[in-house]
């Protein structure tokens, strides 16, 4: 009977464990961040800048990223950044292969829309939202990029 | 009976005072039409202009040819007087008459006459006609180099042997010598030479070292076409080149102008030759704007491209005839002239030149711009047609550079100190300025113009030519050596506005004028720094103490850097901010020089800076935007976004040039501020 018992706990354990019934309890964000995105909108983009400001990001299986942004130091290059992120819940974070954390230091609040577009909403500064689309990034995005990272103290260009 | 003979004396008496107030009048209206732009005018000449309603009159009377008739009696009169040999219009053009006319530009004459005639005298005459509405002395204008500071050495000067490859891709073996362009700090150009005084090339030329559509106009005496460090980069009129001997080919106005034209001896139907005689300031110019780069033989130059002939390209405005001293000619109107210079910035626009390099000035003392208007002066009327019509099909209007002028005054030379003009400035190889060189309100910007004293006198009198600027020249058979001055560097910064030009030109882009001069005196870093101590001058023949101080917050808003010039071409300046935090950005990043320098009478910033209330709005900007004494920019957003603002400040003075005093030129900056949560790297997320 003792053994019996022990059996019905274990399983008991296993099944919620792995989220059994035919429930998965797995985070759908987990799966549906990773891939290639391409920024469409963000209070920064105007007719001013469409053009100039030009971000790509891949979040990988393994909780590595890799972001591709047009540089405003220079009209014809991107920069590189690379680092790790975190998904809990609907927050998402990061960390820069520097050390550095993300800008958004709480993190990003993230969704996935009905059309398959990646919101990231600042979590500190509701205003900052960014839409993603999904989309390979082109070769010569990659192709065309310098790894040094940018100071931000720096004077850039624009336009 | 008393009453009436007392009203009639009175009556008399006012009659009296009413005639010689008239006549005082008059006498100053006529005095006013007299314009002198320098205390040394050519002697047997005037400039007049005509009212726009006797032109026509004096259009009827006069023939392009020799004339010594206008048609109108009174002004027939003091030709007469003065023993007139010609008259002839100042500006000419077939192709371009039209726009001439359209600019009132066929109203201005000049008349030759006895040389014997007291020029003051005669120009009282002309001015009491009624249909002459200004007098214009012919100025001699000064080729700034002369004197104390022009010292072209023999090519075989003793090579500096010390510096390491300056910059590989290119192949010319004297660019050792021009630490103007690339300074290593190799003390065999002076024992207290800094790293880093230089213009900043090598960068430069990792982008680009020219386009060969750009024409830069060199108005100087004349540019050795035949140089072999120059010839591949000269401007050739094919026109004139493959046309008829004797024949103006291209309807410009000139016969056989095939590099350019001179202006010293030219006569508008005579032929047009380069004379190439102690030529040695305009080569030596030139080749510092374009002498071919990466040859294998001499130095570099600025914008000499990459020896694929892409350097810009040169025309030769011959407005000078150096003339020895002895040469009957040398005090009569052949050597440089109000005359020559307004036709040679007429002729640059019309003949597609972007910049005219003017490395001279007026002589004497001229203390506000009032009398240098297009009313007032040929040569300003020509500077204005140039800056809307030149530019060819690479900037939009002309942009001419000055230099400041090398008489240790503390106020730069006319034209250049006009408050919408470049004066440059010169700075020695450690960022201290040059013992000659003009400095006050109405110098823009600093460039390297060499100072051989500092060299010669610290140095146990040896080597002085180091220290000075290396480049073409042709003077006693040499066709490299030194020489120093703003005439010198004046040649850099026409550089880097080619090199800037060039840029925009890969980018896709077309400059105006106006951007581009903002770009230029945006390029700079602080000179003031460097303007303690002292450093060897000269008085008459005696060395003296020169105090730098002196100088601090008047060399311009700093020296210029070439580099730092094509990054703004790329856009305007653009400063992220994260989100909520307040940001101090050292203005100089945007707008160069030294700030601190930018101050009025209580140490206050002259900088302003504004941003459109909506704009405020949509980034949530807390409090005022202001400018610190110390130039830092203060601004703290709450939202993130995109906006625009404006900075202005004053370049070269405390208080912009006007009628009343010479001054600086005013600067409107854009800058971009990005507000958002970037990382601290810079990185988007």
């Amino acid at each position: 009977m003792k053994k019996i018992l022990m059996a019905a706990v274990v399983l008991l354990t296993a099944v919620a464990a792995t989220g059994c019934f035919g429930k998965s309890n797995e985070n759908p964000l987990i799966k549906g961040v990773i891939g290639q995105w391409h920024l469409k909108s963000n209070p920064l983009i105007t007719e001013d800048t469409e053009g100039r400001i030009d971000v790509y990001v891949e979040f990988k299986s393994d909780n590595t990223f890799d972001l591709y942004q047009k540089d405003f130091a220079s009209p014809t290059r991107y920069n590189h950044f690379s680092g790790t992120y975190l998904i809990t819940d609907k927050i998402i974070t990061g960390k820069y292969s520097d050390g550095k954390s993300w800008g958004a230091a709480n993190g990003y609040e993230a969704l996935i829309n009905m059309a398959g577009q990646l919101s990231l909403t600042n979590v500190d500064l509701r205003d900052d939202v960014s839409i993603y689309e999904k989309k390979t990034i082109p070769a010569d995005v990659t192709a065309a990029t310098r790894c040094e990272e940018v100071d931000n103290s720096q004077v850039h260009r624009f336009l | 009976m008393k009453k009436l003979f007392l009203m009639l004396c009175l009556s008399l008496a006012l009659s009296c005072t009413k005639d010689f107030e008239q006549g005082v009048a008059v006498e100053q209206q006529q005095a006013a039409k007299i314009i002198r732009l320098s205390d040394n005018n050519v002697a047997g000449s005037v400039i007049v202009r005509f009212d726009s309603e006797a032109i026509t009159r004096v259009e009827a009377g006069v023939s392009r040819t020799e004339s010594t008739r206008s048609g109108i009696e009174s002004f027939d009169s003091v030709l007469d007087m003065v023993g007139a040999v010609k008259m002839e219009r100042v500006f000419v053009s077939n192709r371009f008459e039209e726009r001439l006319r359209s600019e009132g530009m066929h109203c201005w004459y000049v008349v030759y006459f006895d040389q014997s005639v007291d020029i003051e005298k005669a120009a009282a005459q002309f001015a009491e006609v009624s249909e002459v509405a200004v007098v214009q002395l012919n100025s001699r204008l000064d080729n700034i180099g002369g004197e104390q500071s022009a010292v072209a050495t023999a090519q075989n000067y003793d090579a500096p042997t010390t510096r390491a490859k300056l910059y590989p891709a290119f192949n010319d073996p004297d660019l050792e010598k021009q630490w103007h362009y690339i300074n290593i700090g190799d003390t065999s150009v002076f024992s207290g030479v800094k790293k880093g005084a230089d213009i900043n090339a090598g960068e430069a030329w990792d982008i680009t070292a020219g386009d060969k559509r750009i024409i830069v106009a060199v108005i100087d005496n004349v540019v050795k076409p035949t140089h072999p460090d120059l010839a591949a980069n000269m401007w050739v009129n094919e026109a004139e080149k493959n046309g008829v001997a004797g024949k103006d080919d291209d309807g410009n106005g000139y016969v056989d102008d095939i590099n350019g034209v001179n202006f010293v001896t030219h006569q508008v139907d005579g032929s047009i030759t380069l004379v190439e005689n102690l030529s040695d300031h305009g080569t030596h110019v030139g080749g510092t704007i374009s002498a071919v780069n990466n040859n294998g033989i001499g130095g570099c130059g600025v914008a000499g491209g990459t020896g694929k002939g892409d350097g810009v390209r040169l025309m030769s405005c011959q407005t000078f005839h150096e003339l020895p001293s002895t040469d009957p000619r040398f005090n009569s109107w052949p050597t440089g002239t109000d005359t020559g210079a307004a036709r040679a910035f007429q002729y640059a626009a019309d003949n597609g030149a972007a910049i005219a390099n003017c490395s001279w000035g007026y002589p004497g003392r001229y203390t506000s711009d009032a009398v240098f208007t297009p009313q007032n002066s040929a040569v300003r009327k020509a500077i204005d047609y140039f800056t809307k019509y030149g530019g060819g099909d690479v900037l939009e209007g002309g942009i001419p550079i000055f230099a400041a002028g090398n008489s240790k005054f503390d106020y730069p030379s006319y034209p250049g100190a006009y408050r919408d003009y470049i004066s440059v400035t010169a700075m020695s190889c450690d960022y201290t300025p040059a013992y000659y060189t003009n400095y006050g309100p109405g110098s823009t910007l600093a460039a390297p113009g060499g100072d051989y004293l500092q060299k010669y006198w610290t140095d146990n009198f040896s080597g002085k030519d180091n220290s000075s600027v290396y480049s073409t020249t042709y003077m006693d058979g040499t066709t490299y050596g030194y020489m120093q001055g703003t005439s010198m560097a004046c040649p850099h910064v026409s550089g880097i506005a080619a090199l800037a030009i060039s840029h925009a030109l890969q980018l896709g882009k077309k400059l105006t004028t106006l951007e581009l001069r903002d770009i230029l005196v945006c390029s700079t870093h602080d000179i003031d720094r460097y303007c303690t101590g002292s450093k060897n001058s000269l008085n008459g023949n005696q060395v003296v103490p020169l105090q730098l101080s002196t100088f601090k917050n008047k060399m311009g808003v700093g020296y210029i850097d070439a580099f730092k010039a094509l990054m703004n071409v790329e856009g305007i300046p653009c400063v992220t901010i994260r989100t909520g935090y307040r940001l101090s950005l050292d203005i100089t990043d945007v707008i160069g020089g030294n700030p601190t320098g930018m101050t009025d009478s209580s140490g206050d910033s002259t900088i302003t800076v504004s941003m459109s209330q909506a704009d405020r709005q949509k980034l949530g900007v807390e409090g005022d935007i202001v400018v610190s004494k110390t130039g830092k920019l203060q601004l703290k957003c709450t939202k993130p976004g995109s906006a625009i603002i404006s900075i202005s400040f004053i370049a070269g003075g405390t208080s912009v040039g006007s009628n009343e005093a010479t001054g600086g030129m005013l600067i409107t900056r854009k800058m971009a501020i990005l507000s958002r949560s970037f990382g601290t790297n810079g990185g988007w997320l």
